[in-house]
């Protein structure tokens, strides 16, 4: 049964699942239990992570398996691709995705590569959850959505999750995967609030969800952005225009039939990513539909990102920074010339 | 009220009433930042530096506008104590057009590099390569300059407090590395985290001097950074400080800080407290008198308070500044076809 | 000076060419006599070689682009090599039929870089659905008005034109949506029509859409004509000649002689006028690999059926080494087509207009007829006619075929 829970609570719970069924599941990053070696601290009294999400795992999994690092990304998160790799099937918090900084070798030229490199041979099944997205006022380097940078590199799967539900399924699902999977988890979605169902499940990588039905345009969103796009698909309603709302959830595998075809229903194609627009997964999603669906559109594919810059500290730059449903009603009426008046 | 970098060798009135001033802003400053944080007023994360005040004033005493200095992301301190504007930091706080970076970097990014405030930092280790190479561009440009990087704990264990500080050492860069040892890498106490029982013993294996200080004790580092900064522009390389010090609050604001004792906590905040001990020290050393230092904490807080008011009458940035500073205007929204 | 390369003249009767397909592209280093362009003309699709050593430096014309002969349609020369004004000048002023005049007024390449006379506004701004969905209810983009952004047909322009069509004519349009939705999931190859295949399909189509075509069918007993044909070609063999005495021939030398006595049958429906010929010039229709053509055996009537059956493989040798020239594709009055080594028996040949007939030629069968009350094992031919109702009518078609079928099934009368 479903109960309303947030999106951090439901990732805790995809941990604490996949925990108790798999005894090779370990948590390691920096403190996801909190005050490790310190005498006084109660167990219920420790961080469980710079937010809160891995909060309790540590009573019931022990310091063993609920692993305190240093701050030493290119350390732990190395150590668990080696680990992985010998039976075990780390979970790995990098704290903030823009820290793959310090440890992008051990993901792409270690993590990523092994299965490959080593003819098959070997599995890497490790998990890396990781925060993303802006709008949390945390500035350049704690603020970026950098899952097209993983997307790009072969070998590791990209997932970032909308909702609650989701989110817990996706995440027993990554780590059940044999491959590297990188999880990525939007910091201003944790205290969204869901129904979640009870107990075990998985939610499949590579199928995307259509969040929205709809006739005259598809949206293709990437995380948070789903509810961007749906609280556009609702203005749009009220103008007579349907979009249909389709979020990937993983981006790595790709669904493109479930975009395809919904494109060959509405011919019109809009991809909101927040992430910066070079070599993005808007721009990537875009080009394959150009080139499996060209006989499909009706009009130009526009991708609606983030301008071409570091993620601003101002809260005013920041909120002009990310997509805004406005951006995408005003980009509909463009795109379908409902109101001329518009374009300009 | 003079407040100049330039330094004479031995600890004058002068001298003292400039660190005093210098460590009672960055504790006013943290302190009115935490207040205002708790109000919701301010944008983001911030980390304070209250209660390790004797740290970057006790080093920075002895630099001047042409030496660099990396600060991490408890950078307030750094800042002050390497003279930035309070005005333009605490506008930057706020976000606002006036603040030192106009408003885009924000606390975790404040920098003035016209006074050689590199910035503080929000990758833990980021500034270890970086003193390195402002070290190299001294040495080779022969500025006369030192390059100084702060960094705490936490980052002793990072990939790069390895490769910055060898690097340093073989090409005998003139870079202090000050490790403000306040306990805490967050919530992770030092000794889980690092297998030395401190960060100056790792200095040996670079084969430059590693010394321990009570950070606690402005003069305790300003003599050591004294010892350091004088090999640094004799062209004699490298040193690492470790400043044992302890952080007055959180590792950001929010912490509820179950992690520390709460014993150690009151001893920190009461007699090992750094501005209280300076100030005794000052007294005892008749560098200053009890009215003279009363007048300088009004004064003091008079300019916080100012700068408060500076920050939240500033506007924020006019939107066109999201895309200026940044090498390519690209937009996506491009010719119709 | 760049070279310059100008549509060819591959035959006496061509007077402008269409560009097939470009197998060189700008910038490529060329040797002389390699091929450079395909160009296609009436039925024919030749290559063009290079004259010389040298680099492409522009091609003016596109694919299916129809210029006239004599037009230039690519400059070669040295790398770097400037193309002056003045050639271009020249290409301008090249005599030529006004249409492709117009046509190179609407390449882009040329007047931005040769003329510097932005020619951009007359593209038509049509999206790839709307693109997709006005071709497969064969609607010129060009004649749609759009109303999107800027003026650009979408979808719904064409939807809107189909169902409006709908209303007029009160028949519902040929729904030629694709079985799946989804082009992802399916592996279908598309190519781009053109050369050959082109050709083709614009002559099939316009036949169908120009004239009105009947086909009778019935069968002839040749079971006495094939005895013949065997003994022929023993002969040659022994005399150490080829065996040209093919059953397509015979059949050939027999609609020679009923469409001599029937000229009804010999004719063609040109612009409201009606022609009957007394010569036949026969087209004997040629599968090739990429396509199919109708090279043409003139006067057949002159023709004995060795000589007929000498010509056809000629002809047929031609066709598939790309040796015939566009006259020797041209002016039949009636054509056979032999579909009878697929194992097909009867099927509704289409017209190679103008002709008024064509005679489908089918598979041979075993069958049993009576003669006088005794079934008799037989070879039988089946043959379908198609005609044009403009030029004749059914009964004097019938009564053609009737001829035919009676002079193959009494193969004598071929030698009266």
């Amino acid at each position: 049964m479903g109960r309303t829970i947030s999106f951090s609570d439901a990732i805790n719970e995809a941990l604490a699942e996949t925990m108790r069924r798999d005894k090779n599941v370990i948590l390691m990053g920096e403190d996801v239990a909190g005050g490790a070696a310190v005498d006084h601290l109660q167990d219920e009294e420790a961080w469980g992570g710079v937010m809160g999400v891995t909060q309790g795992l540590v009573q019931e999994f022990g310091r063993d398996r609920i692993l305190d690092t240093p701050i030493a990304e290119a350390g732990y998160v190395g150590a668990a691709v080696s680990a992985a790799a010998t039976g075990m099937r780390p979970v790995t918090e990098l704290m903030f995705n823009d820290f793959i900084g310090s440890c992008l070798d051990e993901v792409m030229n270690q993590g990523a590569k092994l299965r490959y490199m080593f003819g098959g041979k070997a599995k890497v099944p490790l998990t890396i959850r990781t925060m993303h997205g802006a709008g949390f006022r945390a500035a350049a380097q704690h603020s970026q959505s950098l899952y097209g940078m993983f997307t790009a590199i072969p070998g590791l799967k990209t997932v970032v999750p909308s909702t609650p539900a989701e989110a817990k399924g996706l995440l027993i699902a990554a780590i059940e995967d044999d491959d590297l999977v990188v999880f990525f988890e939007d910091k201003t979605l944790y205290n969204m609030k869901g129904d979640v169902p009870e107990g075990y499940y998985t939610t499949d990588l590579g199928k995307a969800d259509i969040k929205r039905e709809g006739s005259d345009v598809t949206i293709v969103a990437i995380g948070k952005q789903v509810h961007t796009a749906l609280e556009a698909a609702e203005q749009l309603a009220a103008k007579g225009i349907q979009a249909e709302i389709v979020d990937p959830r993983s981006l790595s595998p790709l669904d493109e039939d479930t975009i395809l075809a919904s494109v060959d229903k509405t011919n019109h194609l809009i991809v909101v990513d927040e992430a910066t627009p070079r070599c993005n997964v808007a721009t990537d999603i875009a080009a394959m539909v150009a080139d499996k669906g060209f006989d499909s559109l009706d009009a130009p594919i526009k991708r609606i990102t983030a301008p071409h810059s570091p993620v601003p500290f101002s809260p005013v730059l920041e909120d002009l920074y990310l997509p805004s449903a406005d951006t995408i009603v005003r980009t509909v009426m463009e795109l379908t010339g409902e109101d001329t008046a518009m374009t300009t | 009220m003079e407040a100049s970098n330039t330094r004479t060798q031995t600890m004058d009135s002068h001298q003292a009433m400039w660190m005093y001033q210098k460590m009672s802003e960055i504790r006013h400053f943290e302190d009115t930042v935490h207040e205002t944080f708790s109000k919701g007023v301010l944008p983001g994360f911030v980390h304070l530096y209250a209660g390790e005040e004797a740290v970057a004033v006790g080093v920075c005493a002895h630099l001047n506008d042409k030496d660099s200095i990396t600060s991490t992301h408890r950078g307030h301190g750094h800042c002050i104590a390497k003279g930035c504007d309070l005005n333009g930091m605490m506008a930057e706080i706020y976000g606002k057009e006036t603040g030192l970076c106009n408003g885009k970097g924000g606390s975790m990014h404040i920098a003035d590099v016209s006074k050689g405030m590199l910035g503080a930092n929000g990758i833990v280790g980021g500034g270890f390569p970086l003193a390195t190479g402002a070290g190299l561009t001294a040495k080779l440009q022969d500025t006369g300059g030192v390059a100084v990087c702060f960094f705490g704990d936490g980052a002793n264990n990072h990939g790069t407090f390895h490769e910055g500080i060898n690097m340093a050492a073989i090409w005998n860069l003139p870079v202090i590395f000050v490790a403000e040892n306040n306990g805490y890498a967050e919530a992770t106490p030092f000794s889980y985290a690092s297998s030395c029982e401190n960060i100056a013993d790792r200095a040996a294996s670079y084969g430059i001097p590693g010394e321990i200080v009570d950070g606690k004790d402005a003069m305790a580092v300003y003599e050591a950074a004294e010892r350091a900064v004088t090999r640094a522009r004799n062209g004699e390389g490298p040193s690492l400080i470790e400043c044992k010090t302890y952080r007055n609050y959180g590792h950001f604001e929010g912490d509820a800080q179950k992690y520390k004792g709460s014993e150690e906590r009151e001893e920190h905040l009461k007699d090992k407290d750094a501005i209280l001990q300076f100030r005794q020290y000052m007294l005892q050393h008749n560098l200053s008198n009890e009215e003279g230092l009363n007048k300088l904490d009004e004064q003091v807080k008079a300019s916080i308070q100012a700068a408060v008011e500076f920050a939240e009458s500033s506007d924020y940035p006019d939107a066109g500044s999201l895309i200026t500073d940044v090498y390519v205007n690209y937009t996506n929204t491009g010719r119709e076809s | 000076m760049a070279t310059e390369i100008v549509m060819p003249k591959f035959g006496m009767s061509m007077n402008e060419g269409t560009i097939a397909e470009w197998l060189k592209k700008e910038g490529d280093d060329i040797k002389k006599g390699e091929p450079i362009v395909t160009v296609s003309s009436d039925k024919i699709t030749n290559e063009v070689e290079a004259p010389a050593d040298g680099r492409m430096l522009k091609i003016t014309a596109a694919e299916d682009e129809t210029l006239a002969v004599g037009q230039v349609i690519a400059y070669m020369g040295e790398p770097g090599e400037q193309i002056t004004e003045s050639t271009a000048a020249e290409e301008g002023a090249a005599p030529a039929a006004p249409e492709p005049a117009e046509a190179v007024a609407e390449e882009p390449a040329i007047s931005r870089e040769i003329t510097h006379a932005p020619q951009a506004e007359s593209r038509v701004r049509v999206s790839p659905a709307a693109k997709k969905l006005a071709a497969a209810h064969g609607i010129p983009v060009d004649s749609i008005e759009g109303t999107g952004p800027k003026g650009r047909i979408t979808k719904k322009d064409v939807e809107t034109l189909i169902e409006s069509a709908g209303e007029e004519e009160s028949t519902a349009p040929p729904q030629n949506e694709p079985a799946s939705a989804n082009p992802s999931l399916d592996t279908t190859q598309v190519t781009a029509v053109k050369g050959m295949r082109k050709v083709i399909a614009e002559r099939m189509q316009q036949s169908l859409q120009e004239s009105a075509q009947l086909t009778l069918m019935r069968k002839a007993d040749i079971t006495g004509l094939l005895q013949i044909q065997k003994q022929a070609n023993a002969e040659l063999e022994q005399n150490g000649e080829a065996k040209t005495m093919t059953l397509t021939a015979f059949i050939a030398k027999a609609a020679v002689l009923a469409l001599q006595k029937h000229p009804a049958a010999n004719a063609s429906f040109q612009d409201g006028m009606l022609y009957r010929y007394d010569h036949v010039h026969l087209g004997i229709a040629a599968a090739l690999t990429e396509g199919l053509v109708v090279p043409v055996i003139f006067h057949a009537e002159a023709k004995s059926v060795r000589e007929i059956g000498e010509s056809i493989r000629l002809l047929g040798h031609g066709a598939r080494e790309n040796q015939l020239a566009s006259e020797d594709m041209q002016g039949s009055t009636f054509t056979i087509t032999n579909l009878g080594a697929t194992g097909v028996e009867y099927f509704t040949p289409i017209l190679n207009t103008p002709e008024a007939a064509i005679l489908g030629v089918g598979a041979v069968q075993d069958g049993v007829q009576f003669y006088e009350g005794t079934p008799m094992e037989r070879k039988l031919l089946p043959l379908s006619l198609t005609f044009d109702h403009r030029a004749l009518d059914g009964e004097p078609a019938g009564r053609f075929l009737a001829e035919l079928t009676g002079i193959l099934e009494h193969p004598h009368r071929l030698f009266y």
